[in-house]
């Protein structure tokens, strides 16, 4: 009973300083500039190729990406995501499947296949970030102690408010890019078909043997629930420095540098295989399912998972033991 | 009303190889308002923060109406209210989500008395309103009334005199007092030792960490000498006659400390037959003042001298 009027509490605490307000109000202003450069974009290209034909369109851009893969300065998994995007086009050309079709629905598939790397993570880390360092800087971490209540249990209905939080966040995002994309898309495609079943080989080659296809809609819950789940371990990481940091502003520092370092790394370190074990680079899942290459060869779907399942749970562990056990100095 | 509310016995912290705290002994009966006293520095939020399961100690027990704060600190701290400090607010809310966000985690009954501790503390009319926008006094009051919400049988309360002005001190001693009345034991810590005096019946003086004096108001105060000043019309003939009835008779009549005074140690009995000598003589006394030494007095004694 108490711990529900505590995490009632805490989400309440959340709502009434705005901030989550404020992250849902930059996420819907960049969901709109996005669609809208999306719909420029797509406008641009026909002009270009002067005809709105998409078999035409994807074949300029299977020939142009086979020049590419030529380059000398192609690195070998430059080469590999080349491949994967050349023989998704070959696939789809021959099943008559336009990747081009506009819709709402497909947007948000984008949105969420390239937010969850940086753009998500960091929103998350917003919020985080200002759970547990927020009392310590304004003080009320005394009063929350000293009542009587458990240390322990006070941080579990911070960290519960999170998830909630982070739950509520990405429903919002799924809301806001069906509904302000819409509007310069229109609101359909959730049947378009979807393509699934790559499987990068060991040598970075892909495999298109057992491609089929799923309706749009199922995708968008796969990515969602992966979204949901690498989310989650970005909320608890932040969690963890914002339990040791005691700052907003050292702990956000901190966990910016971090989500910008996994993106910097996944596209550089590709020789440095050891950095496949840090959880930044483990966050793109949802590319698992569309056959874009990992950043690192020998990165695997369980792999990344329990990467991040291992790290989110430390990081929690870290959170309570230090929490229950610090002294609180002024 | 002698039951013993709070028990500190022992009690020291060492930080790293710095001793914070050192050996601090007291307690505190129901219906009692204790003041804890020394200069910033001393140690004092430190203990409280002890007092509070804030920090723990590196040695001594702590017990809080019969239970030891170290084996049962929920059930120990259930019987306490208390501000460390500052009162830790959320300045987005409002005064009354504040009370109410701490009486949720302490249970029903809390949560029934918000309204009488608003009351209370004479916040109904603000209550609410944002906390952003309170005077640093109505903060003080909001935050006593957050410490009163689980019906506390001990308070403490540090520095609460910080952003009071001179009536909302006297209202918050009177306040207090009411408090006592009722059997709540009260902590108090501060550094201004003329208003403690007045608001506690006993006190522990801190310094460097170590408690150097520790009793009731009343006993302290009056250790001293009797030290009485006289203002007269003529202090050159009052002189000699006043030496005729010093009590200690190896003390002395002096001038002093103001123009035409005359200060002198003399019991009451001696003050009045001075009195008659000195009408007979055709003096005109003015002024008859004992002095009573201060907390402050006793304090600056015990301690060499240092000003706080």
């Amino acid at each position: 009973m108490t711990f529900l009027n505590l995490i009632a509490n805490e989400v309440n605490k959340m709502l009434r300083k705005r901030r989550f307000q404020v992250v849902l109000l930059i996420l819907c202003a960049l969901i709109a500039v996005f669609s809208y450069a999306e719909k420029q974009a797509a406008t641009a290209v026909m002009h270009q190729l002067g005809t709105s034909d998409w078999h035409a369109r994807l074949q300029q851009e299977i020939s142009s990406e086979a020049n590419f893969l030529n380059s000398p300065f192609a690195s070998s998994a430059e080469k590999a995501g080349i491949q994967a995007t050349i023989s998704e086009g070959q696939y789809e050309l021959a099943h008559n499947i336009n990747p081009y079709a506009p819709g709402a629905a497909s947007f948000m598939k984008t949105f969420m296949d390239e937010g969850i790397t940086l753009l998500i993570p960091m929103f998350v880390m917003v919020i985080a970030s200002d759970m547990v360092s927020s009392e310590f800087s304004s003080g009320t971490v005394k009063m929350l102690l000293t009542r009587g209540v458990s240390r322990g249990k006070v941080l579990a209905s911070k960290l519960v408010a999170l998830f909630l939080l982070v739950a509520m966040l990405l429903g919002a995002a799924a809301v806001a890019s069906y509904a302000i994309s819409g509007l310069f898309f229109g609101y359909q495609g959730w049947d378009l078909p979807v393509l699934m079943g790559f499987h990068t080989t060991s040598t970075g080659y892909v495999d298109i043997g057992h491609v089929f296809t799923i309706p749009q809609w199922q995708y968008l819950l796969m990515t969602f629930g992966l979204g949901f789940f690498v989310c989650l371990s970005i909320a608890s990481l932040s969690f963890m420095v914002s339990t040791l940091v005691q700052s907003t502003a050292s702990s956000m520092g901190i966990m910016m540098a971090a989500l910008i370092a996994g993106t910097l790394l996944s596209a550089l370190a590709t020789s440095w295989t050891a950095a496949k074990y840090l959880p930044v680079v483990n966050l793109q899942l949802s590319g698992y399912l569309n056959g874009s290459p990992p950043p690192i060869s020998g990165m695997t779907f369980a792999f990344s998972v329990e990467d991040l399942t291992v790290w989110s749970i430390a990081a929690i562990v870290v959170s309570f033991v230090v929490f229950v056990r610090r002294d609180v100095m002024g | 009303m002698e039951e013993i509310i709070l028990s500190v016995r022992g009690l020291h912290k060492r930080i790293r190889r710095k001793v914070i705290v050192k050996d601090v002994t007291f307690s505190i009966k129901a219906g009692e308002i204790f003041g804890f006293l020394g200069p910033n520095g001393a140690g004092k939020t430190t203990t409280i923060r002890m007092l509070v399961g804030l920090i723990r100690p590196t040695s001594g027990e702590i017990t809080i109406n019969g239970w030891n704060l170290r084996k049962h600190p929920l059930r120990a701290m259930q019987n306490v209210g208390c501000i460390v400090e500052n009162p830790d607010l959320y300045p987005y809310l409002t005064g009354y989500e504040n009370l109410h966000q701490l009486a949720l985690m302490q249970g029903p009954e809390a949560v029934g008395r918000i309204d009488e501790a608003t009351k209370l503390v004479h916040l109904t009319h603000r209550i609410h309103e944002k906390v952003g926008t309170y005077s640093l006094g109505m903060k003080q009051r909001l935050g006593i009334a957050q410490a009163l919400l689980p019906n506390p049988k001990l308070l403490i309360l540090d520095e609460p005199t910080n952003g009071l002005d001179p009536a909302g001190i006297r209202e918050l001693r009177t306040f207090l007092r009411e408090l006592a009345n009722g059997g709540m034991a009260i902590f108090i810590s501060s550094h201004l030792l003329a208003e403690i005096e007045l608001l506690c019946d006993s006190v522990a003086m801190i310094r460097d960490g170590q408690v150097v004096q520790t009793g009731k108001v009343a006993d302290l105060t009056t250790l001293s000498t009797a030290q009485v000043v006289w203002r007269v019309s003529n202090p050159e003939m009052a002189l000699p006659v006043l030496r005729t009835f010093i009590s200690n008779k190896s003390g002395e009549v002096v001038h002093g400390p103001g123009d035409g005074q005359l200060s002198c140690a003399m019991t009451e009995e001696d003050v009045a037959g001075a009195v008659q000598k000195l009408q007979t003589a055709g003096c005109k006394i003015y002024e008859i003042v004992r002095k009573r030494s201060t907390l402050e007095d006793v304090f600056l004694s015990t301690t060499g001298g240092d000003t706080l």
